[in-house]
């Protein structure tokens, strides 16, 4: 059985269909990358599953399973005790993440008691030890930590219970190249040391090629492509995934020009009944635009939902051209 | 350094007064910039390149040393010749949901500039907003004028920033991370647009980041700036493939590269 399994879950904001069936699973122990642009219902995803969508989000079909149990069928208080404990959450922006009135051990030992008895105040020290940080932060409070420590401090937290699932949301966007490294490694560390699973929310798919073994790619709330990172990104089989692989600069290749896929996503209330993609995408056919698109697995076993999926290799050669994407505008 | 530059600056010091003594944000450096080409500024945070950028459009003014503009030190300029370095450095900033104003409509924001410096009747400023507009590809531009910011994507935005910036009709752009904000697909347009800019206008582009990848495709010099200082200086191509510093060897290896082998030969795979 899957650590995590996301049946068939769709999400609204009123009229906005956020995210249409979306089914995923993830193993103990094993990573994932979610990537997409902004409003494609990455973060609308990783809420989700947490039961911490806003007040206007709301899930109107699906389940997320953890260890075969139905998270959305949870009381409040049943989730709330999970959380945490089997799966620990680093949202975006970890400035916003800390209380910033209370010092950090004093957010540890409250987070300790919500759960569980113990002493946190030496489990807190390791953690700090662990994140790069001085055992004297504990004593000191969000404000005075700068942008990566908060963030380091904020991992430190979520893996006081070694939770077997942390989800985070892009951890490291607005990091320093320095600090992002220092907070990657980290992740990568957890994960190899406490076999901790991760659901992985990033714009930036060189950072999901280093990190997860397998990468979804979220467009205007549907999954488009889902594969093992390695298949995805040598030979991407969705032309939006394309498109992405060749935005994404590689500083191996100074010379090499990256490229921006034109146009803007669509309006999701209602979201449009054929390809979602087809208004941007350089390879639509006339049936892109009107026929209702479903998955379909490649040998490898990955998953596409492209009317074109099966000439997949040689939109691939085309993708690499930059006429092909001038030609979308 | 090319004569025909028209920014320089000459060991340029910046140094602040505070409490524990005094902070040095920048120590030393000169440099120049010069039209059609884009002098890339590489540095991380409190590395001194916010205080640089300042520095480049007179926010502040050096403790030592001098900036030059037009082969006059700007710190000397006042009155005329000071509006008028006013409107030929122009900057574009970091985050374009945080720089442009919420409740102005695209025109308004981009004809801004012209209202503030006198220039042109009202139709005068709706011609030259459009022109502006469509110069930062946003088109036609007159489709732009009366939407709000949130009816824009992020890169959209950007190029209401870049066309308010370029509306003044300005010989140098100061651009302070102008795409860390925008989504990965949004940047390489931005990046090209500047680079257009810079190509076909003839203007001077600084453009100040903390990610060496954005540089390789964009500009002609770099310096990576490091406590103040610039630690390496010379041809962008050159500091890619041939770093010869420790610190901008080390910023090169800490950027994540989209090749799944090259990780997973540190990162053990996990039983399926």
């Amino acid at each position: 059985m899957s650590l995590l399994a996301i049946e068939d879950l769709s999400v609204r904001y009123g009229r906005t269909e956020a995210l249409r069936a979306v089914s995923l699973a993830l193993d103990a122990g094993t990573s994932l990358g979610l990537v997409g642009e902004s409003g494609s219902g990455k973060t609308t995803l990783a809420l989700a599953l947490l039961g911490l969508l806003p007040k206007a989000g709301r899930v109107t079909r699906g389940r997320v399973l953890i260890d075969g149990v139905d998270l959305l069928t949870l009381a409040p208080e049943a989730l709330r005790r999970r959380r945490w404990v089997d799966l620990a959450y680093v949202p975006q922006g970890a400035m916003n993440a800390l209380d910033p009135v209370s010092d950090l051990r004093h957010q540890f030992e409250a987070t300790q008691r919500a759960h569980r008895d113990g002493n946190a105040k030496a489990r807190a020290a390791e953690l700090f030890a662990r994140v790069g940080l001085d055992e004297s932060w504990l004593r000191r409070f969000p404000h005075e930590f700068s942008g990566g420590m908060r963030q380091r401090a904020t991992i430190a937290l979520a893996m006081l219970f070694e939770p077997r699932l942390l989800v985070a949301d892009e951890p490291t966007t607005g990091l320093d190249v320095l600090v992002q490294r220092q907070v990657l490694d980290l992740l990568r560390e957890a994960r190899r040391e406490r076999r901790m699973a991760m659901l992985f929310v990033s714009h930036d798919i060189a950072i999901v090629a280093e990190l997860c073994e397998r990468m979804a790619v979220l467009y205007a709330g549907e999954l488009v492509e889902i594969g093992a990172t390695a298949d995805v990104l040598d030979s991407p089989a969705h032309p939006y995934t394309m498109g992405l692989r060749r935005a994404v600069p590689d500083i191996r290749f100074p010379d090499r020009t990256t490229l921006s896929i034109d146009g803007a996503p669509p309006s999701l209330a209602p979201p449009p009944k054929a390809c979602a993609f087809a208004p941007r995408c350089p390879f639509a056919q006339p049936r892109c635009h009107a026929e209702p698109v479903s998955a379909r697995v490649l040998p490898d076993g990955r998953h596409v939902a492209c009317h074109r999926a099966s000439e997949a290799a040689a939109l691939w050669v085309e993708a690499q051209a930059p006429e092909t994407w001038r030609r979308a505008g | 350094m090319p004569a025909d530059a028209i920014l320089r600056f000459e060991a340029v010091a910046k140094t602040y007064v505070a409490r524990r003594g005094a902070v040095a944000a920048v120590t030393g450096v000169s440099f120049a910039l010069t039209p059609q080409r884009v002098f890339g500024i590489v540095g991380q945070s409190g590395s001194g390149k916010s205080t640089l950028a300042n520095l480049l459009v007179r926010e502040e003014t050096p403790t030592a040393g001098r900036i030059l503009f037009d082969g006059a030190d700007i710190a000397t300029l006042h009155g005329p010749a000071l509006k008028a370095f006013r409107r030929a450095v122009q900057m574009i900033f970091q985050d374009p949901f945080a720089s442009l104003n919420p409740r102005l409509s695209v025109g308004r924001t981009v004809s801004e500039p012209l209202l503030i410096h006198g220039l042109g009747d009202r139709a005068a400023r709706r011609l030259r907003a459009i022109a502006a507009l469509e110069a930062a590809e946003l088109r036609p531009g007159a489709a732009f004028l009366d939407n709000l910011p949130h009816q824009l994507s992020g890169g959209q935005r950007q190029r209401v920033a870049i066309a308010r910036a370029l509306v003044l009709e300005p010989k140098v752009l100061v651009a302070d991370e102008p795409v860390s904000m925008l989504d990965v697909s949004a940047r390489a347009g931005v990046i090209q647009l500047l680079r257009r800019l810079v190509d076909e206008r003839g203007l001077a582009l600084a453009f100040i980041t903390h990610d060496l990848s954005l540089i390789g495709t964009l500009c002609d010099e770099v310096a990576v700036m490091h406590r103040g200082a610039f630690v390496e200086q010379g041809d962008a191509r050159a500091i890619l493939t041939r770093p010869q510093h420790a610190y901008t060897r080390e910023l090169i290896a800490a950027i994540p590269v989209p090749d799944p082998r090259r990780a997973a030969a540190d990162q053990p795979r996990s039983p399926p």
